[in-house]
């Protein structure tokens, strides 16, 4: 039985958007390239997907919008920017602590395969 | 194969089925990423657009199911309906629809509404218990019918839509008729016992 207090785990979709913007902010698109980037391409996220998450953690407040800006890089249109919030941070930080509390379980029960590199 | 503007009109389109709120929150974004995501293809020439225009349609149109159940979740569809006056109107007149189909089922028996209001030879006890059921929801519409009416606009006034008070008044005089016949059928028959009431 779950513990009450725990809070509940994110959905990837989620987690992958909270990596992205661990580290800056970024538009739509840059968010997408970001986690594509972050999963080694075996996370293809559609913009339902994204744009349906973002919602959903602007609600939580586990994102902001920042102002609407160009992309230097890009075109001239303005874009809206979202960045991390502190309760969206601790949110990763928790989801990636019980993801690290997972694999030393993994490990101790000698569940990991033998080329897994991660080292707990 | 495929025209980027023919495309993007057709994926602004579909972007028009998102719940009104979200396409103005992230309908622009989502357009921008589209062209972002359909240059990015481009420029990798190897890869063709058909699956990708492909992907991002149902990919799309499953986010804006998902989206507008959510809304339907919320209850705010109901009320959106039922603050429009037309839509408001239209459903309150669908209140009356039960009545009408019971008083054909029995009505046609012998005498409208009369046959609805006494069980007997020629009304089941069951129509009999259908009839109360039927009759509330006359105020229900009524109610549902006015209710665009009661909400305050900006300047804190109530606007009037004739069609909607002209409907919850029918719908009322509707109520309070069948009511009455019914209420006085009862008490002289079952009350007052007068011999051959049916």
């Amino acid at each position: 039985m779950a513990n009450e207090n725990q809070k509940p785990s994110l959905t990837p979709a989620v987690f992958h958007i909270l990596l992205a913007l661990s580290s800056g902010e970024l538009h739509g698109y840059g968010i997408m390239k970001q986690v594509n980037a972050d999963s080694q391409g075996k996370v293809k996220m559609g913009a339902g997907t994204l744009y349906g998450s973002l919602k959903r953690m602007l609600d939580a407040g586990l994102v902001k919008e920042s102002d609407k800006r160009i992309d230097s890089e890009m075109d001239d249109e303005r874009r809206n920017y979202y960045q991390i919030t502190a309760v969206g941070a601790k949110a990763l930080a928790d989801e990636l602590e019980r993801y690290n509390s997972i694999v030393a379980l993994a490990q101790e029960l000698k569940l990991l395969p033998k080329n897994f590199a991660y080292d707990v | 194969m495929f025209e980027q503007k023919t495309v993007r009109s057709f994926y602004k389109k579909l972007l028009a089925f998102y719940p009104r709120i979200f396409r103005e929150q992230f309908g622009e974004s989502m357009e921008q990423t589209f062209n972002d995501l359909w240059n990015e293809r481009k420029r990798q020439a190897k890869q063709g657009l058909f699956g990708f225009v492909l992907w991002m349609f149902i990919e799309t149109a499953s986010g804006i199911i998902k989206e507008q159940v959510l809304v339907m979740k919320q209850g705010n569809t109901m009320k959106n309906i039922t603050t429009n006056p037309k839509s408001a109107a239209l459903i309150g007149l669908l209140f009356i629809v039960p009545l009408i189909a019971l008083n054909k089922i029995v009505g046609d028996r012998i005498e409208p509404f009369f046959s609805l209001i006494r069980p007997g030879i020629h009304t089941s006890p069951l129509e009999y218990v259908l009839l109360p059921i039927v009759l509330f929801l006359l105020p229900v519409g009524a109610f549902i019918a006015i209710r665009p009416m009661l909400r305050k606009e900006a300047n804190e006034n109530r606007k009037f839509y004739l069609v909607n008070g002209t409907l919850a008044t029918l719908l009322l005089a509707v109520f309070i008729l069948i009511s009455f016949a019914w209420g006085s059928e009862i008490y002289r028959c079952d009350v007052l016992q007068i011999p051959n009431c049916d």
